[in-house]
């Protein structure tokens, strides 16, 4: 541990020597002749204590105490000869901590020191305690900012189904990050890059595509380029500060990542949307293929009872050439009826079969509507 | 101060009479118990203050109080913290007097007292080696 600094500031040599070797080697002096050489000393040092003369050359003790109070808050002993109540009060006034009269009591002088310095310590740890809580608060609360950007983001895109409009509120949510930054989607259509000037150039669009070979993170000087699978961000002016920079380079990072993920919810619709359609095309041709089948049954029957009646019409009319008796012909007319008639039987399940052409035609047109299969989309 | 006046002796290469009259606890205790600082501080007030006996006579035959205080007020602060009590006492009367504008003679006295015991010691510390 360093030793605690303390300027010795008497005009008379044997004083100086004497006081430095009271306080022994628990501290480190510095001498000085006059209040002069104690200001031009301070520019140099950082005194923990300062014992000051009164009366000296030049600008007085008590002068020198008032110029040092604007530069140092290291606590002053006066040590002086001059002891009046009026010398005292003004040491007080010019920002001394302490009076000491000469000759002095060497053990006094040496406590009197000893805690002066001790107090001098602790409060500069309290104020390094502090600074230290102030710095944590600042971080916490420009976290808090951070995350509550973050959160805003992904309030407004989650439902999003466009990519312009998504690519849009990442940029929007770059600036609010406070850097200038450009944005590259890409998806089945082709990529889409933006830049808080709008559109990007095809010289701007073809360095973010070639950054994509650079790996997840890649940083050169200020600009910083963070790549997803469908997103790309190019960052131009990094903080110069290293903690700032690194700050932003993890927000965006989430940033990506949060819209990566929601570029895929929209991939996801897209294709469940052209899905959907395509399923409602296919169910209406379903749908005319089995009326028109029904029809060309229903023509099926019609053709084949009057095939059936012709047949027996023409079989007849041939009972005069064959020379048939007449209970011949009435058999074989007869046999013939009869197997037309099991025929047309077998034909004839037609109330079945619209039963079931209805039951098919009524299943096609539950099918989910345009409107209800929004709800997956 | 466990310091005797033979060790003092033997580091100043003055004789013991030297330090006889001094109050060498005090002036031990000045110099951090160190015996060897407090007699270089001895020596070093021989050569700080070599001129100021003639310097005293100068200042009474030019009248200058001012110059006389303030010189009484330099030797007494040395003279005390080195235990050169004799010499200190002179400085502190002389102080007075000039402070409390006592009337010219009885200044004059004092400041003869200073001067005779200033030198009486300066010649004791620089003559005996």
């Amino acid at each position: 541990m360093t030793r605690p600094l303390v300027f010795i500031v008497d005009d008379n040599t044997i004083t100086r020597r004497s006081i430095a070797a009271i306080l022994g080697n628990d501290f480190e002096s510095l001498h000085a002749e006059s209040g002069e050489d104690c200001l031009a000393l301070l520019q140099r040092s950082a005194p923990d204590l300062i014992l000051l003369d009164i009366e000296m050359n030049g600008i007085d003790g008590f002068e020198t105490c008032r110029r040092l109070r604007q530069q140092t808050d290291a606590p002053v002993i006066f040590v002086s000869s001059h002891d009046t109540l009026e010398e005292r009060i003004l040491g007080f006034d010019c920002g001394g901590d302490d009076f000491i009269v000469k000759p002095y009591d060497p053990i006094v002088l040496a406590r009197k020191a000893s805690r002066l310095i001790e107090r001098q310590l602790a409060l500069r740890q309290l104020d390094a305690a502090k600074t230290s809580l102030e710095q944590r608060a600042e971080l916490y609360a420009r976290d808090i900012s951070d995350t509550g950007l973050l959160l805003q983001f992904m309030r407004e895109s989650i439902a999003c189904r466009d990519y312009d409009v998504l690519a849009q509120r990442l940029l929007a949510a770059t600036v609010a990050y406070g850097v200038n930054c450009h944005v590259q989607l890409r998806f089945p259509e082709g990529p889409l890059t933006l830049t808080s000037q709008g559109a990007a150039s095809p010289l701007e669009a073809s360095i973010l595509e070639r950054s994509l070979a650079m790996g997840r993170i890649f940083r050169f000087s200020r600009r910083l380029v963070i790549n997803y699978d469908q997103i790309s961000l190019l960052v131009l002016d990094l903080p110069q500060d290293a903690d700032a920079a690194l700050n932003i380079q993890h927000n965006l990072c989430v940033l990506a990542e949060s819209a990566e993920a929601i570029a895929e919810t929209i991939a996801i619709r897209k294709e469940s949307a052209s899905r959907a359609e395509a399923l409602q095309i296919g169910s209406f041709g379903t749908s005319t293929a089995i009326t028109e089948l029904r029809a060309l049954y229903r023509q099926q029957q019609v053709d084949a009872r009057i095939t059936l009646d012709r047949l027996i019409d023409a079989v007849e009319k041939t009972y005069v050439y064959l020379g048939l008796s007449t209970p011949q012909e009435d058999t074989l007319s007869q046999t013939l009826r009869d197997g037309a008639e099991v025929v047309l039987r077998q034909l004839d399940r037609s109330t079945e079969m619209e039963a079931r052409f209805q039951q098919l035609l009524d299943s096609m047109q539950d099918r989910p509507s345009s409107a209800s299969s929004e709800v997956w989309l | 101060m466990a310091v005797d006046l033979a060790t003092l002796s033997a580091l100043s290469g003055r004789p013991v009479a030297a330090f006889a009259l001094l109050d060498t606890a005090r002036g031990l205790a000045s110099s951090g118990g160190d015996p060897q600082l407090y007699v270089d501080l001895l020596s070093s007030f021989v050569t700080t203050h070599a001129a100021d006996v003639s310097a005293i006579d100068q200042h009474l035959q030019s009248k200058d109080l001012a110059a006389l205080g303030k010189l009484a007020h330099s030797i007494r602060g040395t003279s005390s913290l080195l235990g050169i009590d004799t010499v200190a006492s002179h400085a502190s009367h002389l102080e007075q007097a000039i402070k409390s504008q006592a009337p010219p003679e009885q200044i004059g006295a004092a400041a003869t007292l200073l001067r005779n015991g200033l030198s009486a010691h300066l010649r004791t510390w620089t003559t005996a080696s």
